[in-house]
């Protein structure tokens, strides 16, 4: 059930994140509405489970993309995986908490994905449109991340998936 | 637990192989999973459209009516002219076959429907279309509407295509101005292109620039930018924009020009794809 609702969740994820247009003003950022759901589960769920979401969410974004694969896959299990490490430090259901985390992850995935696509040629950008995206994708994450987490948690309590409520035992 | 983390080996093996599959099978691979992906997208597409249609109809009812009797006037206009045109090309074959001139052939285009705008990502301004390889589709093409150039085809699978818009960085077009026959390359300069009119009340972006215009040519506001047919791509008399504003570039070498382009990119629904 859980795997099943974290398919839907992630592709519904993914056509959000491409159906909702970017803005000129924060350099062309998108919605990352994938990343927020790999910090969900980073943050309510066990490492397996995010590992499982980082690597689901990173493949969606490389098919649909230009990226290279496996360059989102491991940039989201990374990040999945260091929200997790860090969720002991801090009150996982708070509003400030997943605010702060959505920003800061997205900016610094952004920064990932600069480097690595600089390094391989694929994209032109500008210092000035590269700076603006950052500030975008961190006011972005900012704004995206405690809404899908209000709205992840309601769907699973809605279906029943009791592992959100015991979560924060299961760290390992 | 020890099978949970056997799993997170599984992935982390995953991972590794997926950054290190050779190209041809890492793009079968986004091919395979594209194509699986398309019934998705035109899902997404037509219910949008549908959404767009219904809201319209709201905000205004009495403007489809509207439209039908603009439309029905419009296709009595241009069927006219369609028999002015067919006379006038009998005309012109016959003088043609009395002087001896090869015919030129005609653009062989395919109507695609744009099944996704923007890109997932937001590094690369990009549209889907609904056909590809096996539609006669390949990488490299040029995307046109009745405006104008929208872009060239990137990676095409077997059912879907992508297009790098005129705006993206990446996107080179050999162009020309229509008016002196001055030679520049246009560029994208990376700002997505909105449906919000308000944009431009407060910050104007320049969606592309032309670049290496010679010095000596004169070139005025509104000039008219039309493809060259020098890259190979884009055959020659395209029409990509028009030029907004021209200064000198910092090498103070050149010239360069923001262009706007013709087509409207953020209202894509359906376009051509040239195929030859």
């Amino acid at each position: 059930m859980n795997l099943i609702i974290m398919i839907c969740f992630l592709i519904g994820g993914a056509v959000i994140q491409t159906v909702v247009p970017s803005s000129a003003f924060l350099g062309g950022a998108k919605l990352p509405v994938l990343l927020s759901f790999v910090l969900y589960y980073a943050l309510t769920r066990s490492v397996v489970t995010t590992m499982i979401a980082g690597f689901l969410a990173g493949f969606l974004q490389d098919v649909l993309s230009q990226i290279p694969l496996g360059h989102s896959v491991f940039c989201f299990c990374i990040a999945g995986w260091l929200a997790g490490y860090f969720r002991s430090m801090v009150l996982a259901d708070s509003i400030f908490t997943t605010l702060i985390f959505g920003g800061i992850a997205n900016a610094i995935v952004t920064v990932f994905f600069f480097l690595m696509l600089v390094q391989e040629d694929l994209i032109k950008y500008t210092y000035g449109l590269i700076t603006l995206k950052i500030f975008g994708a961190l006011l972005l994450g900012m704004i995206t991340t405690p809404i899908i987490f209000h709205l992840a948690g309601r769907v699973d309590r809605l279906v029943g998936n009791v592992e959100l409520e015991h979560s924060l035992d299961d760290v390992e | 637990m020890r099978e949970k983390k056997y799993l997170i080996y599984v992935i982390v093996l995953a991972v590794l192989v997926l950054l290190n599959l050779p190209p041809l099978a890492e793009w079968r691979l986004k091919a395979f999973s594209r194509d699986n992906l398309v019934p998705f997208h035109n899902m997404v597409s037509t219910l949008s459209v549908k959404w767009h249609a219904f809201v319209s109809f709201i905000r205004n009812p009495g403007r489809p009516a509207e439209e039908k009797r603009k439309l029905i006037e419009e296709v009595g206009i241009l069927r006219e002219r369609v028999r002015n045109l067919e006379a006038a090309e009998r005309e012109n074959k016959e003088l043609k076959k009395q002087l001896g001139f090869a015919s030129t052939s005609k653009r062989r285009m395919i109507l695609c429907e744009v099944v996704a705008r923007d890109e997932i990502s937001g590094w690369w301004q990009m549209i889907t279309l609904n056909k590809g390889l096996i539609d006669g589709i390949e990488e490299g093409k040029a995307v046109i509407t009745l405006e104008g150039v929208i872009g060239k085809t990137m990676q095409v699978a077997r059912r879907t295509s992508d297009v790098l818009l005129v705006t993206d960085p990446n996107c080179r077009v050999a162009c020309k101005f229509s008016r002196t026959g001055a030679f520049g390359i246009v560029r994208g300069c990376g700002m997505p292109i909105t449906k919000a009119a308000s944009l431009e009340m407060l910050y104007a972006p320049s969606p592309c620039r032309m670049d290496y215009i010679s010095r000596e040519d004169e070139i005025w506001g509104h000039d008219e930018v039309v493809t060259s047919g020098l890259g190979g791509v884009f055959p020659e008399g395209l029409l990509v924009g028009y030029v907004k504003k021209v200064d000198i570039d910092p090498s103070g070498l050149y010239q360069r020009a923001d262009v706007i382009p013709a087509a409207e990119l953020g209202k894509l629904r359906y376009v051509f794809v040239v195929l030859q």
